[in-house]
């Protein structure tokens, strides 16, 4: 075994993302972190619920390297939302999401064996 | 569950540590593994010393750590003979080709998390959290991070 196993659960990855976003002044950013937006984490995807609204954004592609694009598929009506503030690293578009983290000396040495998200967690598994 | 729990299998850190040594070109490293024990980490290297190869081995001893560790130091023991400047130089020159923040005096490692010079985007991560437990045993870390409150940040 040549494993490292991260494991968290969705309310704190929630309080988290939350935190790394606090700044940013987009009107989409606030919709997926405000505090009246449940995030549920199930069977490989995140169910957005607002309101009576339910969402989902679902992984469907991981790099290599956690370095990286990896790319979700969605059903956020983005009409409703100002794009221009998103972070750089994110592109949104009808029905697709991508999320690129940049390499660095230690991302680039680090591979993705197996991203699951069930039951309200996330679990990851990488190697080296 | 709360927080993030993470294990580690020793054979992680080795395979990222012999990927490390090879893209950071240092001399002075041939060949360095650790393994895992009872709170103890035990480092055994092949370090280049005055242009020969020496085998050397050496244990790692976590003597401080404050849950808030990223404004804090975390402080590790080196227990080993003399001539362990020589490792300690040869993984300095490992580590400072990804960051400042380690330095070393009277056998003691000393990692400045706050001064290591990651993206302000790592920063902020690395600020979020607080080591709640950290247990090495079985080949293996075993740690769990909490996730700071609001007011928590930058204390």
């Amino acid at each position: 075994m040549s494993d490292m196993i991260m494991e968290i659960n969705g309310d704190d990855f929630k309080r988290l993302l939350t935190k790394l976003v606090k700044n940013n002044s987009s009107n989409f950013i606030s919709f997926l972190f405000n505090s009246s937006t449940k995030i549920i984490f199930e069977n490989d995807s995140i169910s957005v619920k607002f309101l009576m609204f339910k969402y989902f954004v679902k992984l469907i592609q991981t790099p290599y390297y956690i370095s990286g694009t990896y790319k979700f598929q969605h059903n956020i009506p983005l009409s409703r939302f100002n794009l221009e503030k998103i972070p750089e690293n994110i592109k949104i578009y009808e029905n697709e999401l991508y999320v690129f983290i940049p390499e660095n000396i230690i991302t680039k040495n680090i591979i993705i064996k197996n991203i699951k998200i069930e039951n309200n967690l996330i679990k990851l598994n990488l190697i080296s | 569950m709360s927080g993030i729990k993470i294990s580690i299998d020793e054979n992680f850190i080795n395979n990222f540590i012999t990927k490390i040594i090879k893209d950071s070109d240092t001399k002075k490293v041939k060949d360095l593994h650790l393994s895992i024990e009872n709170d103890i980490i035990t480092l055994n290297g092949c370090f280049i010393i005055f242009g020969k190869e020496k085998n050397i081995s050496s244990s790692l001893e976590l003597v401080y750590f404050n849950k808030n560790f990223y404004v804090n130091p975390v402080k590790l023991k080196i227990n080993t003979y003399p001539g362990v400047s020589k490792i300690i130089d040869g993984i300095s020159d490992i580590l400072k080709e990804i960051t400042e923040g380690i330095s070393f005096e009277a056998n003691i490692i000393t990692l400045e998390f706050s001064k290591m010079n990651f993206d302000a985007q790592i920063k902020n991560i690395l600020n979020s959290f607080t080591i709640d437990n950290l247990v090495m045993n079985e080949n293996k870390f075993f740690l769990t991070l909490g996730i700071k409150s609001e007011g928590e940040i930058n204390v």
